[in-house]
């Protein structure tokens, strides 16, 4: 349901317009940058009005209060998904899930293409979907609607196919720091799950565009952040371990949430087609009938998160909202329904953190953090456990609460909650869904997990060859005696050089005759990741690696052969595992 | 020709970018500007919206319907956040619905935002004390005594130190709340007699008559017809065993309020005590040993009714029995007893008066209370031991 589908027209092969010509009073990368700026500010404005939307039309769908009638609460949600349903179906099929697979697939798969009729569904369904109380968030498809908008003003740009691929995650940064309101979060997010990998060239932009966009839903919305975060200070170190207690609640709990979509998803999906209509508006129903009782769980839940932060529930109403949250968001998201995962899994994280807080305090009363801080430290606990994002998930608590002090307890539990959630499963949700909808997408957390291979693990002894010295060569008679064909030559201190038996033999047979008979030889270190050895090697039969502390000092050497056989040897290894 | 049309898709290009470029700049132009509008309409909408949810708690918090009114303050900082006064209503509608622990943590983060505001120090206080927690409710009292206060800080100060001074005698720390209250008549201003009394008032409940009756006296220098005030200082007169004024006041508080039984009571005993006091100032000798026989004549009643009434004893230690010493030496006394002889023979007659004391004292310790008049001699003899 996730699946992207190809974009109705190809991109426009870009490549061949020659724009560099054209930009004379800026260079390439100097017109990249001030185009992130661009795509930030339109970002902003669209989520800006994103959220504007969804808010107003929660007022038309549920009333303004924060518990809305029991009418409306039930039937609302049903008749919305109804709507929904349609519109995704015969107008909009791609805008179907949260938008970060989207994001990915447009820039691992279509160049970089979203088309506009994207960002105007994704828009316009998301915003129907969360307002009337389905239990999802509007991050993602701020994300995807900020990739969308780059994307559409590259291509109004004609950009180059390159830049034009990089320029999504451009705007998906631009999107999520304003749906945020926090830019070092976005841009960690997008780096650390759609990018991948930390590239000067397109960070410049990531960050230049995220700014901007926050700048810009400041400017309208004001500089509070998303929740009020209540005040936090560690006293005691011993407090560190009621926070690795939350890490494992929080690990245990993103399993479940991850799994059951996991199952759910595609087994909704091969039901009749006809059903796909029906399916988010049964989704509706289910979560109105919990709504008419726990009106919380309903839509993004922002205004409970802030309330679980202020301690204003007991700890059995909290643990039971994170369970009914994690039911409910997994009926809207596996129903096809179009909204983020964000906002789900930060107020499961708030619930459960509450939750254990206030149990912890109840058994052990001088605990100086408060339920609050649990709450805060649960967000990041889920964050790790369920998207996977560990960097991101850190730093997303320390923007939102501006403390430092909360980092220890921030770490523990998320890593905790992040291998407690990859032991168990081992596929990234993101992964999980890009799979199940067919997408090759690059798995980036697998991608950070393959180890590195080196030099060391490939390279073999060097004391069956024969290493010359420049200034003493032999004679042509040890020469003949020696079966090798390829002889490393140790020209100085800090330089080694290779040659040929022939050459050799030609060399001490005609001592006036040597130059350019010694080639000039690269060396390795053993610490060098091993494709490194694969860019030198070239055609030589083997090149030396040598101390990293004296040049001199020839440690072993490695062939083309060995770097193979190392290859093949851990994808072995990986295959046992 | 051939030229022109070979450059035209490199003019085309060159021209190209910059109008798409302008284009799109044109494009945010319009967009921030509808935005703007956008939000404006949303922010109007968001403050309406906060309002009447506040206005509907404020209602519903007035009728009692506290539930309600913490739902509507909740929706209305929905709308605006950080409203301090909406939290503060917030926080007061949780303690009015008995949710303190709610309470006290939307107070502890208005708190944190303001440390030294009085408001919340003094919710904070009232939660601390609905929970019984006495040491922060001083601490948050003292918050909101020194903090501040944006409009009228002497009288939210001034009716704080009134609150924690009413916690303090409530939790029996009358030390404490005397040197509250000693503050408080320090700092009261001039001409509200209404807060001397409600002073009185709280130096009468943590037992300092005295200061008591200074106050009632002060606020009835301002305010002389006031009932309350002339009940109050009566009593506190009494207890201070100031009969002549106790009667004074008393008399002047029934005449305004002559359903005050409770000033009625003590009128007739402070009359008694005056009418029957053998060493009340202005009287002649004459006049004296009338009332030593007088007091006499009730206190032998008295004593012969309770022997009667109750089985006299001696106690296991040896020692004779009150009563019975009592009883010997009435009737030892009991010839002599006559004006003429009382009146020459002050000695006899402080003897008298001594025994008459003493035989009271000890029924009313076997046989309870008695009579308005033998009530009046108890009250006459603890006032002559206060004077000596």
């Amino acid at each position: 349901m996730e699946s992207p589908a190809a974009p109705e027209a190809a991109a426009p092969d870009a490549a061949a317009t020659p724009t560099h010509k054209e930009r004379r009073l800026l260079g390439e990368e100097q017109f990249f940058l001030l185009l992130s700026i661009l795509i930030g500010l339109f970002a902003g404005l669209a989520v800006v009005c994103f959220r504007i939307s969804i808010e107003w039309m929660r007022w038309w769908f549920l009333g303004s209060g924060l518990t809305p009638a029991h009418n409306r609460v039930w039937l609302v949600p049903a008749v919305v998904g109804l709507l929904v349903a349609i519109l995704v179906i015969l107008l909009f099929p791609r805008v179907r899930g949260s938008g970060v697979n989207q994001t990915k697939a447009a820039l691992y798969i279509y160049d970089g293409y979203i088309p506009a009729s994207t960002i105007l569904g994704k828009f316009i369904t998301s915003a129907l979907a969360i307002a009337s109380g389905q239990s999802l968030g509007p991050e993602d498809p701020s994300l995807q609607v900020g990739a969308g908008l780059a994307s559409a003003i590259g291509r109004l740009l004609h950009l180059s196919r390159d830049k034009l691929r990089l320029i999504a995650p451009v705007g998906a940064a631009a999107g999520l720091a304003a749906a945020f309101n926090s830019p070092i979060t976005a841009v960690l997010f997008v780096i650390e799950e759609v990018i991948g990998r930390w590239s000067a060239g397109i960070l410049g932009a990531v960050v230049l565009s995220a700014i901007s966009s926050v700048v810009v839903e400041r400017w309208f919305l004001g500089s509070e952040p998303l929740f009020r975060v209540p005040g936090y200070s560690l006293a005691n170190p011993g407090e560190l371990a009621a926070y690795a207690v939350l890490g494992v609640v929080g690990g245990v709990a993103s399993v479940v949430f991850v799994r059951s979509i996991a199952y759910l998803r595609p087994r909704l999906k091969r039901l009749p087609s006809w059903t796909q209509y029906l399916q988010p508006a049964i989704a509706g129903l289910l979560i109105g009938l919990i709504g008419i009782r726990f009106p919380q769980i309903m839509g993004a839940g922002y205004d409970y998160i802030d309330q679980a932060m202020h301690e204003q529930y007991t700890w059995e109403l909290l643990a039971g909202l994170a369970g009914l949250k994690i039911l409910s968001t997994v009926l809207s998201f596996t129903s096809g329904t179009p909204g983020g995962l964000f906002a789900p899994t930060l107020f499961i994280g708030a619930m459960l953190g509450g939750a254990v807080g206030d149990v912890e305090h109840h058994f052990v009363p001088h605990l100086t953090g408060s339920v609050g801080a649990y709450a805060l430290v649960g967000m990041g606990t889920a964050f790790a456990g369920i998207l996977r994002a560990p960097m991101t998930s850190v730093f997303m608590i320390l923007e939102v609460s501006g403390n430092y002090e909360i980092v220890l307890p921030v770490i523990i539990s998320n890593a905790i909650a992040y291998l407690i959630s990859r032991s168990i499963q081992r596929t990234p949700i993101f992964d999980v869904l890009s799979r199940q909808d067919g997408l090759d997408l690059p798995s980036l957390e697998e991608d950070r997990e393959l180890s590195v291979m080196r030099v060391e693990d490939a390279m073999r002894p060097a004391d069956r060859i024969h290493v010359l010295d420049e200034n003493s060569l032999p004679t042509k008679e040890e020469v003949a005696k020696w079966t090798d064909d390829f002889f490393l030559v140790h020209q100085d201190s800090v330089h080694w050089g290779g040659i040929s038996r022939d050459s050799l033999l030609k060399m001490v047979s005609a001592a006036d005759q040597t130059d350019g008979l010694i080639a000039p030889l690269p060396h390795l270190y053993p610490d060098h990741a091993l494709d490194i050895a694969l860019r030198q090697i070239r055609d030589w039969p083997f090149l030396p690696v040598v101390h990293r502390a004296n040049t001199n000092s020839l440690v072993g050497i490695i062939s083309l052969a060995d770097i193979v056989d190392a290859y093949a040897r851990s994808a072995r290894t990986r295959s046992h595992a | 020709m051939a030229t022109a049309s070979g450059l035209r898709p490199y003019l085309s290009n060159l021209n190209r970018e910059p109008l798409v470029f302008s284009g799109i700049v044109v494009l945010l132009a319009a967009l921030f500007a509808f935005t703007s509008v956008l939000i404006g309409k949303y922010r109007d909408r968001e403050a309406a919206l906060g309002r009447d949810w506040f206005q509907q708690g404020q209602k519903a918090l007035l009728d009692g319907r506290y539930t309600d009114a913490v739902d509507d303050f909740q929706n209305a900082l929905v709308y605006t956040r950080d409203n301090q006064q909406y939290r503060l209503r917030l926080a007061e509608a949780l303690v009015a619905a008995n949710r303190t622990q709610q309470a006290r943590a939307h107070l502890l983060n208005l708190l944190e935002d303001e440390p030294g505001d009085g408001e919340v120090n003094l919710e904070l206080a009232r939660v601390a004390a609905k929970d019984g927690n006495l040491r922060d409710a001083q601490r948050y009292y003292q918050g909101a005594i020194y903090g501040v206060w944006q409009d009228d800080p002497i009288t939210h100060r001034l009716n704080t130190r009134f609150e924690l001074a009413e916690l303090l005698i409530a939790q029996n720390q009358a030390p404490r709340a005397d040197a509250e209250l000693v503050a408080i008549a320090a700092g009261l201003p001039e001409h509200r007699p209404d807060l001397r009394i409600r002073l009185a008032r709280l130096f009468w409940r943590a037992g300092d008559a005295h200061s008591a009756l200074e106050q009632y006296e002060a606020a009835l220098a301002q305010q002389p017809d006031s009932e309350s005030a002339l009940a109050g200082a009566g009593e506190a007169a009494f207890h201070e065993q100031d009969y002549p004024a106790a009667e004074n006041f008393l008399q002047r508080a029934v005449r305004l309020n002559s359903g005050d039984t409770h000033a009625a009571d003590l009128l007739k005993q402070a009359s008694a005590v005056q009418r029957m006091d053998p060493f009340r100032r202005g009287i002649n000798s004459t006049e004296r040993a009338k009332r030593a026989v007088e007091l006499f004549r009730i206190a032998w009643g008295r004593l012969q009714d309770c022997v009667t009434n109750s089985a006299t004893t001696t106690s296991s230690t040896g020692t004779s029995d009150p009563l019975d010493s009592a009883l010997a030496r009435g009737k030892a006394l009991q010839p002599q007893v006559r004006p003429q002889t009382l009146r020459s023979d002050p000695d006899l007659l402080d003897e008298t008066v001594q025994w008459a004391f003493s035989a009271e004292q000890a029924a009313s310790a076997r046989c309870g209370g008695g009579s308005e008049d033998d009530q009046a001699i108890v009250l006459v003899a603890k006032a002559r031991q206060k004077e000596k």
